[in-house]
């Protein structure tokens, strides 16, 4: 195909007719039906990561979305939706729900998201601190927002959170502290 | 903690940068023989529900001009990374494609022409495109992607550029961005595969996003103050042979090409099979030299690229023969 005339076409007028052949308004009808017939499902997600107030920690999460009915994340898809994590560590447990948008592959597993090429979240996350935390005091409860990012199966997070702690000596720990993370999953 | 932050912030830098770089490899030879239905129909489909769906989600404050509904329908079709007619491809059950299912693609993953590699290759961490059909020509999806995607970045670039271009300069302009591209971030430094079929769909999607609101008669238009999308868009008129890497061969870097190598040795058998040699003899006949393909045999001739005729089956099997 060679190059096209460089003039932009003023009017934008309505182009000749082209009719519609019986088999495009077939695969127009059938893309159609594919891509509106939504269902909800559940994935399940998992990640390891390092975090410098839990240390070593391993969530596991699922995710709620729509999804076309007969989309097939085996060998990949993408997905949207809310995302709840629970994740015991070392020295704390977080909670968190928010809102997270992935590319990944359930295999055959179907339905646990076990590798996420390129994904992110935000979350409203609570975390429970105790043992040799690097927070002072050690055990306290804190509240906040994380966000993380998953690309290759890699993840990086990081969190901004408020000490909810109130008692002995909480003059001289931090009111709001900056969490970062880094481990494998989503 | 704000050293701490920092080196996150760098990391992620790093990682999307590194992620955002490499398109999908492909591997045409392993469909070789193998029957796959033409979805041209779906893919045409799946193109003008996306356009015109984009277009409407806007008709409450319709863009004031052509070049501002492109954007819309460019958000609609590209994204940064992932494109999403890639996406949609592989979780359809519409298009046909091989591998399709997850014992094929395990066996894909396990053959196809990269799998032979050393452990920490970062090509192999990303899922390698299925091969579909249009119009008869086989293509590696990741084709797809490139018509829509660096197709964008050639118009955004064109667009800057084209005042005071004769049509020649602008071609000659768009294939060196494209080739550095292919040099650099999403081929040889990174994957260690140039792809000159990767050029073609490149330069075929500047052409498909051009003819949204120029020419004659552009593929976007107005009427009763809504756009939409003409029903004239089909991929027949873009897809060629020189989207097939069967066809139109990769050039690889030696470390990649040592592997490579083996792997299309072991189609040598198949190329005078009577479907292998049917589906060259149709490509012969539909081949025409394109503007890509004149402007790599002048970066071969002026020694800035291996001759991409030395990666060619044809050559790996003359060699094969020999030996």
């Amino acid at each position: 195909m060679g190059l096209l005339s460089l003039q932009a076409h003023a009017g934008n007028a309505p182009p000749s007719a082209t009719p519609q052949t019986a088999e495009q308004s077939r695969a127009l009808e059938r893309v159609r039906e594919e891509l509106t017939d939504l269902e909800t499902r559940w994935y399940g997600l998992m990640r390891i990561r390092w975090q410098d107030t839990q240390m070593f920690s391993a969530g596991l999460g699922a995710m709620r979305v729509k999804q076309p009915r007969n989309s097939n994340c085996s060998i990949g898809c993408a997905i949207q939706g809310w995302h709840f994590e629970v994740e015991p560590g070392l020295y704390g447990i977080q909670a968190g729900v928010g809102w997270g948008k992935l590319i990944g592959e359930t295999g055959r597993t179907r339905r646990l998201m076990h590798t996420v090429h390129f994904g992110w979240n935000v979350r409203g996350v609570v975390l429970r601190t105790w043992g040799d935390s690097s927070l002072y005091p050690q055990a306290q409860t804190l509240a906040g927002i994380e966000a993380s990012v998953s690309i290759i199966r890699l993840n990086i997070s990081a969190g901004l959170l408020r000490s909810l702690y109130s008692g002995p000596g909480e003059e001289y720990g931090d009111d709001w502290v900056v969490t970062a993370g880094f481990g494998w999953g989503f | 903690m704000e050293a701490r932050l920092g080196s996150c912030l760098v990391l992620l830098a790093g990682l999307l940068w590194s992620a955002s770089a490499p398109a999908l490899e492909t591997d045409q030879f392993y469909a070789w023989g193998k029957p796959i239905e033409d979805s041209t129909a779906y893919l045409n489909a799946w193109v003008q529900i996306q356009v015109q769906s984009a277009l409407d989600a806007r008709s409450a404050a319709p863009p004031a001009d052509c070049e501002s509904a492109i954007e819309v329908v460019q958000k609609r079709l590209q994204h940064s990374i992932y494109q999403p007619i890639e996406l949609w491809i592989l979780s359809s059950h519409l298009v046909d494609r091989i591998p399709r299912g997850e014992e094929a693609d395990r066996d894909y993953r396990a053959h196809y022409l990269l799998s032979k590699t050393f452990p920490l290759d970062y090509a192999r961490l990303l899922q390698p495109s299925p091969t579909l059909q249009v119009n008869g020509i086989r293509l590696g999806s990741d084709k797809l992607a490139h018509f829509f995607s660096e197709g964008w970045w050639y118009y955004k670039r064109w667009r800057r550029h084209h005042a005071g271009e004769t049509a020649e300069e602008m071609q000659r302009s768009m294939f060196d961005y494209g080739v550095k591209l292919e040099q650099w971030i999403q081929g040889m430094k990174m994957t260690g595969v140039f792809s000159p079929a990767d050029l073609e769909a490149n330069y075929q999607g500047l052409i498909f996003y051009r003819q949204l609101c120029h020419g004659e008669e552009p593929l976007l238009y107005r009427q009763d103050n809504r756009w939409h999308f003409s029903g004239r868009f089909d991929f027949r008129d873009y897809v060629s042979p020189e989207w097939d890497e069967s066809w139109n061969a990769n050039i690889y870097s030696p470390t990649r090409w040592k592997n490579i190598r083996k792997t299309m040795a072991a189609y040598c058998p198949l190329l005078h099979s009577d479907w292998v040699s049917r589906q060259r003899a149709h490509y012969a006949a539909l081949d025409t030299q394109t503007p890509t393909e004149k402007l790599i045999r002048e970066l071969v001739a002026a020694g800035e690229i291996p001759d991409p005729r030395n990666f060619e089956i044809t050559a790996v099997c003359g060699d094969w023969q020999t030996e």
